[in-house]
């Protein structure tokens, strides 16, 4: 039965694959030749390829699907079958990001020529063409899943192919939504700050539109729906679900927290008198464009997610879902602190060179960039820990894995810093004591101060995270002590079996267990 | 990371998704007026000044006015060489192929980030930003310096510039 159902399904995937791309390009080329961009030899070798592949897979798909059609309808087994499951949910992933591209693609073209950023008009009829097509087969078979569902549960294998499906294109529409309005909003900014500037609008703002607009459509509808019933009772405590939820939450995380760090670097930047901060130049206002957009999309996304998770958390937070999330505050932290070590080492370095510099008669150079740089790092990164680091938590987040991750990933991290910064520092000093040839010039002495920077840095993290290790290892709870036994005799009667299979089956007793074997004849009983 | 009870006051019990699509809404509407706006309120290109004379280049580039734009280049660059002299870098024929190849796709943003002159040479800095497979911006910047001289017809261009620059 299964290979039949593999060879049915595999067959019909295939085929329908052949058909879908010889239904869409024979379509564009037709297009093409009908609105003059093709020649007519182009048509007729395209017509002669796409045509051979429409006509081979149109009756292989049609005779295969009818087939596993009327077999679903016979037996329910078929029907509610995981394989036919995988078949529908990959055909409907495949048409739905094939449709989502040449939607976006549409969009963009209309919205071109609406406001004369582009003169294709048979790209706008060839991307309206291959979204027909694509969407139609994809409605199809949206509502065989539907029919499916509603035939037979969904669960086990066949509720998480549908997850997968589901939140791989929630993701995929927000990604598109998101990067969409970021980018649209840096150019409209762009446009308000420094319009009269802009010669030429070009297509930015209709690709930006176009990006936003599918991914609201595509993000929209799958929100919509995975959020009706019975869907979201089953799915609330999936992994995936929560997986899908903190995969955007820490990508909005880290992007809002760049765009953050970059308006900050501006700001300090400029603020000390630099006037082309990180190279930037022209108008400082449209510079800020991508940052801001980048911080207001983000950040906002942030607000939106960790409260959708809060919803799903609610009171009864499933143990893996618990494990994601543990990951999720961890991993956060580690990048947080990462962030911070590298904004108080490079501002102590900096302030190193500022004091070590003028005193040895050498000049300090550009510091006020690379102290605006180091500063917004340690300012973005010293809240971010702090809001994701607990310290000492609770005893059922203390003794996680993902919580020796971090310490461990932060003691190592401290401990090669301080390895490396240290065998700088003694090489300087001996090369001084010993006046080597490179220890001549004052840079030896600079470079002194630069290395006790670093290792400040890590001394001060090392011992802290240390320290935290081993409080966690003295709060840990004691092992439970073996439960005794003594004083306490069981009499067990067995029939039916020999004294050597006996012996067997009493060897898995724990240690410490005590048994005699008495064979009694079996009149007494 | 700790889930606090966050909650938008008076937005309670509407479809969180409507939301969104409302904010979206206002977005594509705050982009399409922004642009239709600035391009009605904007004036034609004043040819008497160097950054003048790049627009209307990069404006009958981007239009396919390949015959206008050419008539902005300096005669350096398109006066056609007499036998053993070297030629211009490009044809009027070529230079109308090149600005009818790229068109149709999607052009790209210009804008000038400064103008300096000196006695009757200029330079106009420009900055081009196409769109690109960039996850996060969509986008890619480069900066192009147009060098100009003063011609008896006015500024003229005297850089080798490629029209797909300002595609």
């Amino acid at each position: 039965m299964i290979q039949r159902r593999l060879y049915l399904y595999i067959v019909a995937a295939v085929s329908l694959g052949m058909l879908l791309v010889g239904l869409t390009n024979l379509g564009s080329t037709t297009l093409n030749t009908v609105l003059g961009v093709n020649s007519g030899s182009a048509f007729k070798d395209a017509i002669a390829g796409f045509g051979a592949v429409t006509l081979v897979g149109l009756p292989v798909w049609l005779i295969h699907w009818v087939i596993a059609q009327r077999l679903a309808s016979r037996h329910p087994d078929e029907r509610v079958s995981a394989l036919r499951r995988l078949y529908v949910y990959v055909v409907l992933a495949a048409t739905a990001i094939a449709a989502t591209i040449f939607l976006r693609r549409l969009l963009e073209d209309g919205f071109g020529l609406l406001l004369g950023s582009t003169s294709d008009g048979a790209a706008v009829a060839r991307a309206a063409w291959g979204s027909v097509v694509l969407v139609a087969f994809w409605l199809y078979h949206f509502r065989i899943a539907a029919a499916d569902r509603d035939e037979g549960d969904e669960v086990g294998t066949s509720a998480t192919l549908r997850r997968w499906y589901a939140y791989g294109l929630l993701l995929l529409g927000f990604a598109f939504l998101l990067f969409g309005a970021r980018n649209l909003l840096e150019q409209v900014w762009v446009l308000l700050a420094d319009g009269r500037q802009t010669i030429a609008f070009g297509g930015l703002i209709p690709a930006a539109l176009a990006g936003m607009l599918t991914g609201l459509l595509v993000w929209g509808f799958h929100a919509r729906w995975t959020a009706h019933e019975p869907l979201l009772t089953d799915d609330r405590r999936s992994t995936l679900r929560a997986v899908q939820g903190f995969l955007v939450l820490a990508g909005s995380v880290a992007l809002a927290l760049i765009g953050a760090s970059q308006l900050l670097y501006y700001a300090l930047a400029r603020g000390l008198g630099i006037q082309q901060p990180g190279g930037v130049s022209g108008n400082l206002l449209a510079a800020l464009a991508g940052p801001a957009s980048t911080l207001v999309v983000f950040a906002l996304a942030w607000v939106w997610v960790r409260q959708q998770l809060a919803a799903d958390a609610g009171e009864t937070e499933a143990a893996r879902q618990a494990g994601v999330r543990r990951l999720y505050t961890h991993l956060v932290a580690l990048f947080a602190l990462a962030t911070l070590a590298v904004g108080a080492a490079g501002l102590l370095w900096t302030l190193s060179d500022h004091l070590l510099n003028p005193l040895l008669g050498r000049n300090v150079g550009e510091w006020r960039d690379r102290a605006s740089l180091f500063t917004t790092l340690a300012l973005v990164g010293t809240p971010m820990w702090l809001t994701h680091w607990h310290a000492a938590p609770d005893l059922r987040e203390r003794f996680t894995l993902s919580r020796r991750l971090y310490l461990y990933a932060a003691l190592l991290g401290s401990v090669l810093a301080l390895l490396i910064s240290g065998a700088v520092l003694l090489y300087r000093l001996l090369g001084l004591i010993l006046s080597t040839s490179d220890a001549s010039s004052d840079a030896a002495v600079v470079d002194a101060g630069r290395s006790t920077s670093v290792i400040l840095v890590a001394v001060a993290l090392g011992l802290y995270h240390w320290r935290l290790l081993r409080a966690d290892s003295a709060a840990r709870p004691a092992a439970a002590p073996e439960p005794s036994y003594s004083g306490q005799r069981f009499v067990v009667t067995i029939l039916g079996t020999n004294e050597e299979q006996i012996r067997g089956l009493l060897r898995g007793l724990p240690g410490g267990a005590r048994y005699s074997l008495e064979s009694r004849d079996i009149s007494n009983l | 990371m700790r889930y606090g009870a966050m909650r938008i006051p008076g937005l309670r019990g509407t479809d969180p998704t409507w939301l969104v699509a409302g904010g979206v809404s206002l977005l594509a509407l705050a982009g399409l007026t922004s642009m239709l706006l600035i391009r009605t309120t904007q004036n034609l290109p004043d040819l008497s000044t160097p950054s003048g004379v790049v627009t209307a280049y990069v404006q009958a580039v981007q239009s396919g006015k390949a015959d206008r734009a050419w008539g902005l280049l300096s005669q350096d660059a398109t006066n056609q060489a007499g036998p053993g002299q070297p030629g211009p870098l490009v044809s009027k024929s070529d230079f109308q192929q090149q600005v009818q190849a790229s068109r149709g796709s999607t052009a790209s943003r210009v804008r000038i980030l400064s103008s300096t002159q000196s006695g009757n040479a200029a330079t106009v800095q420009v900055e081009v930003t196409s769109t690109s497979a960039d996850l996060l911006t969509g986008s890619s910047s480069q900066t192009v310096v147009v060098a100009l001289k003063q011609e008896s017809a006015g500024w003229r261009i005297t850089s080798n510039l490629y029209p797909g620059q300002f595609q």
